[in-house]
C-alpha cells in the first residue's frame, strides 16, 4: 500500500542500488532512494507552467535574444554545454557571446568532481553574480529526464518539446569526436569550435584563440620520449629504480638543469633532451643514466634571448631552429656528474606567465611564440590572430600541455596587462611575476585600525613602563617614514651604561586572528621597488601610529641592557613601554652631531655613548668570525613627480650605519635567546646554514688566479683570509671577492625551533649560535610573531591561538621565506628596470670588471649600476675556459680584470630594449666596439 | 557532501521539508494481538504487539497500571555463504537499548495504562539490518499502528518524525546519507498531531536560537505523518470484516 507518494512536486520514487567491495572481497549493497519531481522549472522566461515553480534561479532564459547571433543556429536558441566543454573551456563562460546557457545538473556535478576551478567559475557566475545568461536545469530530479542513458540528449529532447519552438535547445560539446555521437541522437548538436566560428560577436576571434590551444595536433615526429604511466612511476619510486625531485633549470644554460632529489639532499644533472618537457619548478621522476653516459655541464652560456630571437614558429620548427643539434654528450671526462633523465612528471608547477609575444616573420601567421619574462621558462607556443595588437602589449599566457612532437609547450592567451614600456605596466608585471600581493588593503583590514585622529592610547596598561623621561632618538636614512627603531644610552656610573633599543609595538595594533593580521601574514614583508613601496601594513600604521617620530608619544617594545664599558652584557630586560622620541635623525645628521665637538646636549652624549659601545661590539663580532660581505646594491635618486631616475645615489658608509646595525643585532640576539629559552619548541628563529666546503670552489678559483689563498675551513678563517686579499693596484678586487663569497652561500631562512638539531640553529654570516628578527615589525611579519612570542614570555600579552604551535610557526616561516625571497628578487628586478629607463637616452663609459669567462663570452660587471652583462666572443678569439683567459694577438684578459666599458641601451628592438656593454679598453678585436656588433648582440641584462 | 545543495534540493531530490514515502500494512500476522509493517523511505520496521497479559517480569509489575516492555531486534544477513539465511543478531548494543527505553516511555504516556493493572504489553520491533535513517521515529510509528491493530486504548495515534538543521534550514525526515553528517537532529512524537509532545530526543548539539524553529517544524511534520498513519488505519478498518 503506497500511501504518501504524491507530495507536492514529487511524482515518482526510485531506488538506486550501488555495490561496494568490502575488505574481505565481498560486495556490500547500498540502496538509496531518489524522488523524481514534476516541478522542475525549465527556465524559459515566458513559460507560464514553470513560472509557478519554486526555484533558486530566476527563469531568465529567453530574456536576452540571440536570434541571428550565430550563423550555425539562426533561430533563438539555448545552449546546453556538455561536460568536456565546461571542464576544458570554463574560461570562455565569461564572454557574453554565450547567451541563454543551460547547465545541466549532471554536467554541474561532473564538473564539481573533476575540475574544481571550473566549478568555482560556474558557481561564481551563476549563484554569486547571478548572471542572467545562465540557468541550471535540474535534469537528475526532473521526472522526464532523470536516469536516462544520455542525460543531455534527454534534456534537449524534453526542453525542445516543452518549449515548442519558443526557444530551441542545442547541444554544444567540447570534443570534436563527440559531435557524431550526439548528432545521431539529437540533430541540433555542434562542436564548440563550430559554434564559435558561426558567431557574429566581436569576441569571436578572441574566443577562437582561447580555443585554439586545444586543437588536436597532427601526429608529427615525436621529439621527446614518452612519459611513463603513473603506475609505473609509483612502482619505480617504491622499488628505488627512479627518484623524485624538483627540477631546476640552470641559470646559465637553458638546456641544462638539475634535479634536487627529495629527502636525500643530492642533485642529479640533466642535459638537453633528457629534460624531457620538464619545466622549471616541476616535480619530476628521474632515472639515473649508466655511468658511461654521465657528462659535465658545458662551459658556455646559453640564453634563449640571443639564440632564438627572430625565428618563425609558423614554419616547421625542426628545420629553422638554430640550435637543433644536440649538445654533444661529452665523452666521459674527469669529474663527470651523476647524470639522469626525466621519465615522468609527477606534478606540474605551472602558473600564468607574464611576457611578450615574439615578432613573427610572417605577419599573417596564426602561430606565435610567447616569451615569458621569467627566463627559466621556455617559450610557449600560442595561436592568435590578433598578434599585431598583442605585440605591443605585455600579456599573460597559461600553459596547457606539452605534446611529444612539439619543441615548445602549447598555451593560450589569458589577458593583456598593458602597453609595453609603460612604467606602471612594467611594475605590474614585476609584481605579478614575483607573486607579490599588491592590491589595496580591503575594508575589513582597514576596519581593524583605530580611526584616524582617534585617541588610540588605552588608559592604563599595567605591563607598560613609562619611558618618556628617557632621551631617546632614532637614526634612519633620509626620507624614511616607517621608523621602527629608536635608541637610548645613559651612563650609570664610570663603568656601566644603560642602553635601550625601542621597537615600535606593532602587535598592540595588529591583534592575532584579525583581518589585518591575516593580510600581513600573507604579505610577509614590505616590498621596496625603486619608485614604489608595497606596504605590509596599512599606511596609518606604518607611517604614523607605529612610526617612532620625533616628539610624539608612541608605544614600543623595549630591550634594555646594562653594559660594561667593554660592552659586556650584565643584564638584559624586556618590557613594553611608552616613549617620546627626542629626535628623529638621519645617519648623516647623527654623524655630524657626533663629530661636532661643541655639541654637549643629551642627545649627542647619548649618541657618543652608543658609538663607543658599538665599536666594541663590532670588534668582538669580527673576532668571532662574522663575515662582512658585499652585494651589488644600487640606489637611485628619483624624480618623484615623473617617477624617472635622476642619478645613482652614492652610497657612503658612515659609522652611524654600523652603530645602529650593531645594536639591532644585539637586540635580535638577546630576544632570540629569551624566546628560545622560554619556548624551545616553537620559537621563530633565523638561521644561515654553514656552506658546504665544495660550494666555495668559485671563490677559491677566482682568488687563486689573483694570487690569493682563501681558507674556507671555518667562518673565522674565511673572514680573515678575505681581509688579506688586498690588491694594491685594484682596490675593487676585495669587494669583488666578497661578492663572489656571497654568491657561494645559501640564503638565511626563518624556521621554528625544534624542527632541526640545535647546532644547525647557527647564523653563519653573523657568527652567532642563534638569531632572530625582532627589530622591524612594521616591514617584516617574522618580527610580529617574535614580538608576540616575547610578549607571551614576559606575560605582557595573551598567548594567541596557534602562537605556540610548532607546525603553525613552521608554516608561517615557510611562507615568509618565500615572500622574503620574492621581495628581494622583485627589488632587484625593479633596479634593473630603472637602469634601463636611466640609460634610455644616454651612454656612459664606466669601469667594469670581468666576472667570468665562458667559451662564448665574457661576463662583465659594472658596480656603479649593478649591471652584469655578457659580451659575446666572435670565433677566432682564443678562449681558455680552464685558465679563464681570453687572448688575442698577445693581449689577454683575465678574470677580475678591470676593463672600461660603454653602457648603452640597445633599442633596435622596440619591444625589448636591453642594456648592452661595449668593451672600450683593453681593445680586443672580436670583443671591442670596432667589431661589427649587429651580428652578435650582447646578452640581455634583464635576464641575468 | 552538502545536505542542501546549491540548487536548494536535498541529495535524494526532496525539498527541505518534505517527508519520505510512507507505506504501511496492518494486521498481517494472526499469531500476535496486533501487527504492523511500516516502510518510511527505505527504513523498514515490523512490529508485533502481545498483550496486555499478566506481567511476567515481576519486578516491573505495578499494582495500579500496566507497563510496556519493548524489544528491539535487527536482522543480520549472514556473512558466510553456507548459511545464507537471515539470522538474528544476538546481544544488544547501546543504540537498541536506547530505542527500547524511548519507545517504552513514549507509549506509557500514550496508552491508558490504568485500564490494565498488574499486567504488561509487549512490543517487538524488528528492523532490517540496512536501515535508512530516522530509525526511532519509524519504530514509534510502527508501534502505534500495531497497538491500534491490537485494539489497545490510547489517548490518540502517536506520530513521530526526525528533523535536523543544516545551514540554518530545518530539514525533515532524514535519510541515512544525511544522518551520516553530524547535523543536530531531534526526534519528536506528538499525540494525534496535537501540540503536545510525548517524546523529545536530541542528538548532537543545536544552538538554542534554532530550537523554537526546529520544534515548530517538527510538530508540523508530526501532523503530516499523523495524517498518513490515520489514513493507513482507516483503510485497514474498511477492509476488515467486523465481528458482528
Amino acid at each position: 500500500m503506497e500511501l504518501n507518494l504524491k507530495q507536492s512536486g514529487i511524482v515518482r520514487r526510485i531506488c538506486v542500488k550501488k555495490w561496494f567491495p568490502t575488505r574481505s572481497g565481498l560486495w556490500n549493497k547500498h540502496t538509496h532512494e531518489e524522488y523524481l519531481r514534476d516541478d522542475i522549472s525549465c527556465g524559459l522566461n515566458s513559460c507560464a507552467d514553470c513560472s509557478t515553480f519554486e526555484c533558486k534561479l530566476k527563469n531568465n532564459l529567453g530574456i536576452l535574444c540571440n536570434q541571428d547571433a550565430n550563423i550555425e543556429v539562426p533561430s533563438k536558441h539555448a545552449i546546453i554545454f556538455d561536460q568536456t566543454a565546461l571542464v576544458r573551456f570554463y574560461d570562455l563562460l565569461d564572454y557574453d557571446a554565450f547567451q541563454n546557457v543551460v547547465i545541466c545538473q549532471s554536467v554541474w556535478n561532473y564538473v564539481n568532481r573533476k575540475c574544481i576551478m571550473g566549478y568555482k567559475k560556474l558557481n561564481t557566475l551563476i549563484y554569486e553574480e547571478r548572471s542572467p545568461r545562465f540557468f541550471i536545469f535540474l535534469n537528475d530530479y526532473c521526472e522526464k529526464t532523470a536516469r536516462k542513458p544520455e542525460p543531455l540528449v534527454a534534456t534537449a529532447k524534453y526542453l525542445d518539446e516543452h518549449w515548442n519552438g519558443k526557444l530551441e535547445p542545442i547541444i554544444v560539446c567540447g570534443d570534436e569526436g563527440d559531435v557524431g555521437k550526439y548528432k545521431k541522437l539529437y540533430q541540433k548538436s555542434f562542436s564548440l569550435k563550430k559554434y564559435i566560428e558561426g558567431m557574429q560577436s566581436k569576441h569571436r576571434q578572441e574566443l577562437l584563440d582561447k580555443l585554439a590551444a586545444y586543437a588536436p595536433v597532427e601526429e608529427g615526429r615525436a621529439i621527446f620520449e614518452e612519459h611513463w604511466s603513473n603506475e609505473r612511476i609509483t612502482m619505480g619510486l617504491a622499488t628505488g629504480g627512479i627518484k623524485k625531485g624538483s627540477f631546476q633549470i640552470s641559470r646559465e644554460n637553458y638546456r641544462e638543469g638539475n634535479v634536487f632529489i627529495e629527502g636525500e639532499g643530492t642533485q642529479w644533472f640533466l642535459q638537453g633532451m633528457h629534460c624531457n618537457r620538464a619545466i622549471h619548478g616541476d616535480t619530476v621522476a628521474v632515472q639515473l643514466l649508466p655511468e658511461e653516459e654521465w657528462s659535465i655541464p658545458e662551459k658556455a652560456l646559453r640564453l634563449r634571448d640571443v639564440e632564438e630571437y627572430n625565428l618563425n614558429p609558423d614554419e616547421d620548427e625542426k628545420e629553422n631552429l638554430p640550435d637543433t643539434e644536440e649538445p654533444k654528450a661529452k665523452k666521459r671526462k674527469q669529474g663527470a656528474l651523476p647524470t639522469a633523465k626525466v621519465v615522468g612528471i609527477i606534478r606540474r608547477n605551472w602558473r600564468p606567465y607574464c611576457g611578450i609575444l615574439l615578432p613573427s616573420i610572417r605577419k599573417e601567421g596564426r602561430h606565435h611564440l610567447f616569451c615569458p619574462a621569467e627566463r627559466l621558462i621556455p617559450r610557449i607556443r600560442i595561436e592568435t590572430e590578433q598578434a599585431e595588437y598583442l605585440a605591443q602589449q605585455r600579456i599573460m599566457v597559461a600553459i596547457d600541455f606539452w605534446p611529444r612532437d612539439s619543441k615548445y609547450p602549447l598555451g593560450h592567451y589569458v589577458r593583456a596587462i598593458g602597453k609595453i614600456g609603460d612604467r606602471e605596466v612594467e611594475n605590474e608585471v614585476l609584481l605579478l611575476e614575483h607573486d607579490i600581493p599588491h592590491a589595496p588593503f580591503t575594508e575589513a583590514v582597514l576596519d581593524c585600525l583605530p580611526a584616524e585622529g582617534a585617541d588610540w592610547k588605552p588608559f592604563s596598561q599595567t605591563h607598560r613602563v613609562d619611558c618618556r623621561n628617557l632621551v631617546i632618538c632614532s637614526v634612519d636614512p633620509i626620507g624614511c617614514t616607517d621608523i621602527d627603531d629608536a635608541l637610548h644610552c645613559r651612563q650609570i656610573d664610570a663603568d656601566t651604561y644603560e642602553v635601550g633599543v625601542h621597537i615600535a609595538d606593532v602587535t598592540h595594533f595588529v591583534r592575532p586572528e584579525t583581518a589585518i593580521d591575516k593580510e600581513a601574514a600573507d604579505r610577509g614583508t614590505t616590498v621596496y621597488l625603486t619608485d614604489r613601496r608595497i606596504d605590509m601594513l596599512p599606511e596609518l600604521l606604518s607611517s604614523n601610529l607605529c612610526s617612532l617620530r620625533g616628539g610624539e608619544e608612541r608605544f614600543t617594545f623595549s630591550v634594555i641592557w646594562t653594559l660594561t664599558k667593554d660592552a659586556d652584557i650584565l643584564s638584559a630586560k624586556f618590557h613594553k613601554s611608552l616613549i617620546k622620541s627626542s629626535a628623529a635623525l638621519t645617519y648623516e645628521k647623527a654623524q655630524e652631531m657626533i663629530d661636532n665637538n661643541e655639541l654637549k646636549d643629551e642627545v649627542t652624549t647619548s649618541l657618543r655613548g652608543l658609538m663607543k659601545l658599538s665599536k666594541q661590539l663590532k670588534s668582538r663580532r669580527t673576532a668571532n668570525g662574522a663575515l662582512s660581505l658585499a652585494s651589488s646594491e644600487v640606489r637611485f635618486d628619483m624624480d618623484w613627480n615623473t617617477k624617472t631616475p635622476k642619478a645613482v645615489q652614492n652610497k657612503e658608509h658612515l659609522d652611524t650605519h654600523s652603530m645602529v646595525e650593531e645594536f639591532m643585532l644585539l637586540a635580535n640576539i638577546s630576544v632570540a635567546e629569551k624566546i628560545l629559552s622560554e619556548y624551545p619548541d616553537c620559537a621563530l628563529l633565523r638561521r644561515h646554514p654553514v656552506p658546504a666546503e665544495s660550494s666555495y670552489k668559485a671563490l677559491v678559483d677566482a682568488a687563486r688566479l689573483k694570487g690569493f689563498n682563501v681558507i674556507t675551513e671555518s667562518g673565522k678563517a674565511l673572514a680573515d683570509s678575505l681581509d688579506r686579499c688586498i690588491d694594491k693596484t685594484n682596490p675593487m678586487t676585495n669587494t669583488l671577492l666578497r661578492m663572489i663569497t656571497t654568491r657561494c652561500m645559501t640564503q638565511a631562512v626563518y624556521f621554528s625551533a625544534g624542527t632541526i638539531p640545535v647546532p644547525q640553529y647557527i647564523h653563519f654570516g653573523l657568527a652567532t649560535p642563534i638569531y632572530t628578527h625582532f627589530t622591524s615589525p612594521i616591514r617584516r611579519y617574522a618580527d610580529v610573531i617574535v614580538h608576540r612570542l616575547l610578549a607571551a614570555a614576559i606575560a605582557a600579552d595573551d598567548i594567541g591561538i596557534g602562537l605556540l604551535s610548532q607546525s603553525n610557526i613552521q608554516s608561517i616561516s615557510k611562507n615568509i621565506n618565500i615572500r622574503h625571497k620574492n621581495a628581494q628578487y622583485a627589488g632587484r628586478a625593479s633596479v634593473q628596470l630603472t637602469v634601463l629607463t636611466f640609460f634610455k637616452d644616454r651612454e656612459e663609459s664606466c669601469d667594469g670588471f670581468v666576472m667570468g669567462i665562458r667559451e662564448n663570452g665574457v661576463q662583465v660587471f659594472v658596480p656603479r649600476y649593478g649591471i652584469e652583462s655578457m659580451i659575446v666572443i666572435k670565433p677566432g678569439v682564443q678562449v681558455d675556459s680552464e685558465a679563464k683567459t681570453v687572448g688575442y694577438q698577445g693581449k689577454t684578459l683575465h678574470e677580475l680584470d678591470k676593463v672600461k666599458v660603454r653602457v648603452r641601451v640597445n633599442s633596435s628592438n622596440i619591444q625589448r630594449p636591453r642594456i648592452v656593454l661595449d668593451l672600450l679598453d683593453p681593445m680586443i678585436p672580436g670583443l671591442s666596439v670596432d667589431f661589427d656588433l649587429t651580428s652578435s648582440e650582447g646578452m640581455a641584462k634583464d635576464s641575468l | 557532501m552538502k545536505i542542501i545543495n546549491e540548487h536548494g534540493f536535498r541529495c535524494d531530490g526532496r525539498k527541505a521539508q518534505q517527508i519520505r514515502n510512507i507505506s504501511a500494512q496492518l494486521g498481517m500476522d494472526a499469531s500476535s494481538e496486533g501487527a504492523a509493517y511500516l516502510v518510511q523511505g527505505n527504513t523498514q520496521v515490523i512490529c508485533h504487539v502481545y498483550g496486555p497479559h499478566e506481567a511476567t517480569q515481576r519486578s516491573r509489575m505495578q499494582d495500579d497500571r500496566c507497563f510496556i516492555n519493548c524489544q528491539y531486534e535487527r536482522f543480520l544477513k549472514s556473512r558466510s555463504k553456507k548459511q545464507n539465511n537471515m539470522k538474528k543478531r544476538t546481544g544488544k548494543d547501546r543504540k537498541s537499548g536506547d530505542v527500547e527505553r524511548l519507545v517504552e516511555k513514549t507509549f506509557e504516556t500514550a496508552v491508558f495504562t490504568t485500564n490494565f493493572p498488574r499486567s504488561q504489553i509487549d512490543i517487538h520491533l524488528m528492523v532490517t539490518f540496512k536501515e535508512d535513517g530516522s530509525l526511532l521515529s519509524t519504530c514509534i510509528n510502527a508501534a502505534t499502528l500495531a497497538l491500534c491493530d491490537a485494539g489497545i486504548p490510547m489517548k490518540g495515534v502517536v506520530s513521530a518524525t526526525t528533523c535536523g538543521i543544516a545551514e540554518g534550514t530545518v530539514i525533515c525526515d532524514l535519510n541515512n546519507r544525511e544522518e551520516n553528517d553530524l547535523v543536530p537532529r531531534i526526534t519528536l512524537a506528538t499525540i494525534s498531531g496535537r501540540d503536545e509532545c510525548v517524546l523529545v530526543e536530541l542528538q548532537n548539539r543545536v544552538h538554542v536560537a534554532h530550537l523554537p524553529n526546529l520544534l515548530n517544524t517538527g510538530k508540523a511534520m508530526c501532523l503530516a505523518v499523523h495524517e498518513c498513519l490515520h489514513t493507513a488505519i482507516r483503510d485497514h478498518l474498511l477492509h476488515t470484516i467486523p465481528i458482528s
